[in-house]
């Protein structure tokens, strides 16, 4: 007994000094609340004093006062305060779960857990609504839906226990950034009753951290904070490739050759982009066409325009490497979920597209197809028919013959 | 279920390429152009289209999202309108 009481005690001494740098590899987020009991105290005790606060000061206060817009003011920024720090604290609760000492700044840890940085942001934009419907006499007033119908809205203090329980999305998601590379994800119920999302994503697993839609609590499950489901890891076979955290940010920042190599001009990266995107497509009818004769001339394709944008890029001493090289199934190893989220958001739905007026958007699209048009004229690139650029047509236009001085 | 989250069992997401730079640019319009159109409006989401939309598409393709039905009703009529050189379809699969 003194034995493995005296290994145990070794154990936390690694995780707390660090040592320890290895995730633990079978575990589960069960623990959440535990571990999160004296957060949630603290947490409670400074919202509630903060609301307190705000109660007593803008009580008599007149309804549109400049005085009661600095009080809400104020509640919000306090609020805000105690989101921020709560959450991040949770979030390192999780991460510690997996047997890792978190990092210390946030600044750090936003930078390994952008999951957990769009989640404070929802919070502190739902906090400031709150804050606001307090001070307006909203919530005495019940919701009143389209055809008439009434409900009570929900209470003050019920409304601020669902943040208390909203601590428990930072929780999971530490635990998830907190695993190793390629681990597997389960998604399990736990035991209570449970909404109609919990079972589909708990028979859609198992996930990776690229690919796990929510956590347990964060509140985007029809069960919202109250779901009591865990998350279960495995380890599994670390990936030979692994999407990048922000692959948009690495699309739009500048190319960052290694030493001795340089990064390719705009017509230069016009020619790459335009061979990449041809290799894409031509991957894609290889997989349509399978098993006839189209198929292997799309092969055929595809080698040469491979052979082509390795010596373009060889010939040049260019460093690139594509950003996004992807066959005719495209998954969580080629692009997170978050990413794929993040292009919806600069994008439009269907309904808006066609109910709208969007001259200023049809404008800048005009705009920026004529800017292509020009920048693919300069590089002498080619429509799709025929199907492959000659390169040597391509670098006569560009002043770029092998023989030319660079 | 709320939006924000996928539906991992009805919610489709893909990406296109067109053979080349100008045809997947011009696909990306073109898929514009079938949402503008279209008698019944497609229950889809289209992206990217803000400023950074071409440096975007150039490197990541055009991304369609929405319940598996309005998304194949979509990539009909897309094909349609951008041609064969336009749009070659492939899908994300979460996993």
């Amino acid at each position: 007994m003194e034995g493995v009481l005296r290994d145990a005690s070794a154990l936390c001494e690694d995780v707390r000094s660090g040592v320890l740098r290895v995730p633990i590899a079978e575990v589960d987020t069960s623990g959440s609340s535990a571990a999160l009991a004296a957060t949630r105290r603290r947490f409670n005790a400074r919202w509630l004093t903060a609301l307190n606060t705000f109660q007593e000061r803008a009580g008599a206060l007149p309804s549109g006062s400049r005085a009661l817009e600095s009080e809400v003011l104020r509640l919000q920024n306090e609020w805000h305060r105690i989101i921020r720090q709560n959450w991040e604290e949770a979030w390192k609760s999780g991460y510690r779960s997996r047997g890792r000492l978190p990092p210390s700044t946030s600044r750090q840890v936003y930078a390994i857990s952008p999951q957990l940085k769009a989640e404070v942001e929802r919070q502190l934009t739902h906090a400031s609504r709150f804050a606001q419907e307090l001070a307006s006499g909203d919530l005495r007033r019940p919701v009143v839906y389209v055809d008439g119908r009434t409900r009570p809205r929900m209470s003050v203090g019920n409304r601020s226990q669902l943040y208390s329980r909203a601590i428990n999305g930072a929780f999971q998601w530490g635990a998830v950034d907190g695993g190793l590379p390629g681990e597997r994800i389960w998604w399990r119920l736990g035991a209570c009753d449970h909404c109609t999302d919990c079972p589909a994503l708990a028979a859609s697993g198992p996930y990776t951290r690229n690919t796990l839609p929510t956590v347990p609590g964060q509140g985007l499950t029809r069960c919202s904070h109250n779901c009591c489901c865990i998350l279960v890891f495995k380890a599994g076979p670390i990936p030979r490739r692994e999407a990048p955290e922000d692959l948009i940010a690495d699309v739009l920042g500048p190319p960052q050759p290694l030493p001795g190599f340089r990064a390719p001009s705009e017509r230069e990266l016009t020619v790459i982009l335009d061979l990449e995107a041809r290799m894409n497509f031509a991957r894609r009818k290889m997989a349509q066409l399978r098993g006839t004769e189209g198929a292997k001339g799309w092969m055929t394709t595809r080698s040469r325009l491979n052979g082509q944008l390795i010596d373009f890029m060889e010939a040049r001493n260019i460093y690139w490497t594509p950003r996004f090289s992807v066959p005719e199934v495209i998954d969580g190893l080629d692009i997170t979920m978050p990413n794929i989220d993040s292009m919806m958001l600069r994008g439009l739905d269907g309904f808006t597209v066609h109910a709208a007026e969007i001259p200023k958007l049809m404008g800048e699209i005009k705009k920026s197809m004529a800017e292509l048009e020009a920048l693919l004229t300069a590089a002498g690139v080619t429509g799709a028919v025929p199907h492959i650029p000659e390169i040597e047509e391509i670098l006569r236009v560009l002043g770029l013959m092998p023989d030319e001085d660079l | 279920m709320k939006t924000e989250m996928p539906d991992p069992h009805d919610l489709w997401v893909v990406n296109n390429f067109g053979m080349g730079l100008r045809e997947t640019a011009v696909a990306h319009l073109a898929a514009i152009r079938v949402l503008r159109e279209a008698d019944e409006p497609y229950g889809v989401e289209l992206g990217p289209l803000d400023d950074d939309w071409l440096t975007l598409v150039a490197s990541l393709g055009t991304w369609v999202r929405g319940p598996a039905e309005e998304v194949k009703r979509f990539i009909d009529a897309w094909r349609e309108e951008a041609g064969e050189m336009g749009v070659a379809i492939a899908p994300y699969i979460n996993r």
